[in-house]
């Protein structure tokens, strides 16, 4: 009987992979159950930077809230520092109700769902911090938000952001002439690659956690970020040169898995929607004052140096009827309107 | 009539006469060619995949690097997703060649017999992944089912739903291996051709 141990062997890994693989899932703490009363839920987020980072301040302020208006003991579980993977991936969880509950997902990462997401971080979209601000308290953009919660199940909850963005560089670059031509990454949405190609760029599509090493490599020449991305990602160790395009504000919606939102009591899911409405305030005024004042700080450190870019008019004019296009393109007309009407 | 007065007897010898004609091993057979067919679709699939994902990574390294072209930004999509499917196909026909490398976690065996035994505990080790992949692939591919690729716009369904079938191909060839295991262990590891 010398089988006699492989085969208890057998039987261990039978039983053991069967009772796994046929657990049903969401039986987590955050089902509602007979005893809702009593039950303490556990909501789960992820952000991809440190404490420091406005994303995660703002994540941080949101929990506060929830706590704050629920009234209730929630327990509210971040995971900083790219834990749980990366944007991409928080946002497909939230889709599917599992791992992740709640995070700040750049629109880009949105648009294998709806179309229309990225519109919504298009280039040269908001004229200013102003246009931006007023945009976002209103209801403009409430279309959107319904799409992607339709084909997504995300709700979008809150409208941090804040970051102006402009061109990271390993070469000053001031005017459109020596713009022409420039290799540098994009995010991977067809808008971002259109817009900067109008301009005279040569975008390409790398990925994020790719894009320090491809300017060291001199795979690209440049990048385009927003300050707290430029701090926290150490850009400016490759791309000293910033040239101040300021061709973006970001949005980044503070999203919430609608499959979880579903599962809560009407309490909760009240305090949840109040507070990432104004976690989504607090994120946008904390990114917005601080942007410039990263640039200043690491500016005078002898970091990085900032270029004015004197054709900022000439570039806006190009990417006009790019604008139009796409929005044409993904039956988003009225929201472009909207937004341009908007003072 | 004959056939009236005795029926199930005749049943039975049709049923003889059925099994003549389709005995277990010429049933065994058509499953292993059927399945050897099978691997050879999946091998010219693998190789028309890596010749086609060449094609948008040379123009990729060309549009960087030399820029005698333009910048097509679907390149780098077109190659991700063939990626995908070279994996997975490998991953398949691995299974049926039995070349996924193998840790010794077990004894050496000293016997056929023991042998056998320990290569169908691998086996069964396997098909319980595989089955995990193809039933939570299918859910995996209805997520996929809901999404459009960015450049190309093509139904992401196309890429996930490689997933539940590498589980079920899987499946099926470890079937294979674990007919030939238990073989061995009975004893009867010589085939009759």
């Amino acid at each position: 009987m010398k089988q006699l141990p492989l085969l208890v062997l057998v039987v261990i890994l039978v039983v053991g992979v069967l009772a796994i693989a046929f657990r049903r899932t969401g039986d987590g703490p955050a089902t509602l159950a007979e005893n809702a009363e009593e039950e303490v839920f556990t909501l789960k987020g992820a952000v991809q930077f440190g404490e420091e980072h406005a994303f995660t301040r703002t994540i941080r302020k949101f929990e506060d809230l929830v706590r704050e208006y629920y009234g209730k003991p929630v327990n509210l579980e971040l995971y900083i520092n790219s834990e749980l993977g990366l944007e991409k991936d928080y946002f497909a969880y939230m889709s599917q109700g599992i791992s992740v509950d709640y995070g700040i997902v750049s629109p880009a990462h949105m648009s294998t769902f709806s179309e229309a997401a990225p519109l919504m971080d298009m280039p040269f979209l908001f004229r200013n911090v102003t246009h931006w601000n007023q945009v976002l308290e209103s209801n403009a953009l409430d279309p959107i938000a319904e799409q992607v919660a339709e084909k997504a199940d995300v709700r979008l909850i809150g409208y941090a952001g804040g970051g102006v963005r402009n061109l990271i560089v390993n070469k000053p670059v001031r005017n459109l002439e020596e713009l022409q031509g420039l290799s540098m990454r994009v995010m991977g949405a067809p808008i971002q690659t259109r817009i900067f190609q109008a301009i005279g760029a040569a975008p390409s599509v790398i990925a994020y956690s790719e894009v320090y090493n491809a300017i060291q490599t001199g795979v690209i020449d440049a990048a385009e970020n927003e300050a707290a991305g430029l701090q926290q990602m150490k850009f400016y160790e490759v791309g000293p040169e910033i040239s101040q395009t300021q061709h973006a504000i970001t949005v980044r919606p503070l999203c919430f898995s609608a499959k979880t939102f579903r599962r809560l009591p009407s309490d909760l899911q009240a305090a949840v929607l109040r507070a990432g409405r104004e976690a989504g305030a607090f994120g946008r005024e904390l990114e917005s004052t601080e942007d410039a004042a990263i640039l200043e700080k690491l500016a005078s450190e002898g970091r990085l140096r900032v270029h004015k870019f004197t054709d900022r008019e000439a570039i806006l004019k190009l990417a006009e009827p790019v604008k139009a296009a796409y929005a044409r393109e993904i039956k988003a007309e009225k929201v472009l309107a909207r937004i341009n009407a908007l003072e | 009539m004959r056939w009236n007065s005795s029926p199930p007897s005749l049943v039975f010898r049709l049923f003889g006469v059925f099994f003549d004609c389709f005995p277990m091993n010429t049933l065994a057979r058509m499953f292993r060619t059927s399945l050897a067919a099978y691997c050879r679709l999946l091998k010219l699939a693998l190789t028309s995949l890596m010749l086609l994902m060449v094609v948008p990574v040379l123009l990729q390294i060309l549009s960087r690097y030399s820029g005698i072209i333009p910048r097509y930004i679907w390149t780098e999509e077109v190659a991700r997703f063939c990626f995908v499917w070279i994996v997975m196909i490998g991953s398949m026909i691995a299974v049926r060649e039995e070349s996924h490398f193998r840790v010794d976690l077990l004894p050496q065996p000293d016997t056929d017999r023991q042998a056998g035994v320990s290569s169908l505990v691998v086996h069964v080790a396997m098909v319980l992944v595989a089955v995990v992949f193809a039933l939570y692939g299918f859910e995996f591919a209805r997520f996929g089912y809901r999404q459009t690729s960015e450049m190309s716009g093509i139904n992401m369904l196309s890429i996930y739903v490689s997933f539940p079938l590498a589980g079920v191909t899987w499946t099926i060839f470890l079937v294979e291996r674990m007919l030939v295991d238990i073989r061995q262990i009975t004893g009867r590891n010589q085939p009759t051709e």
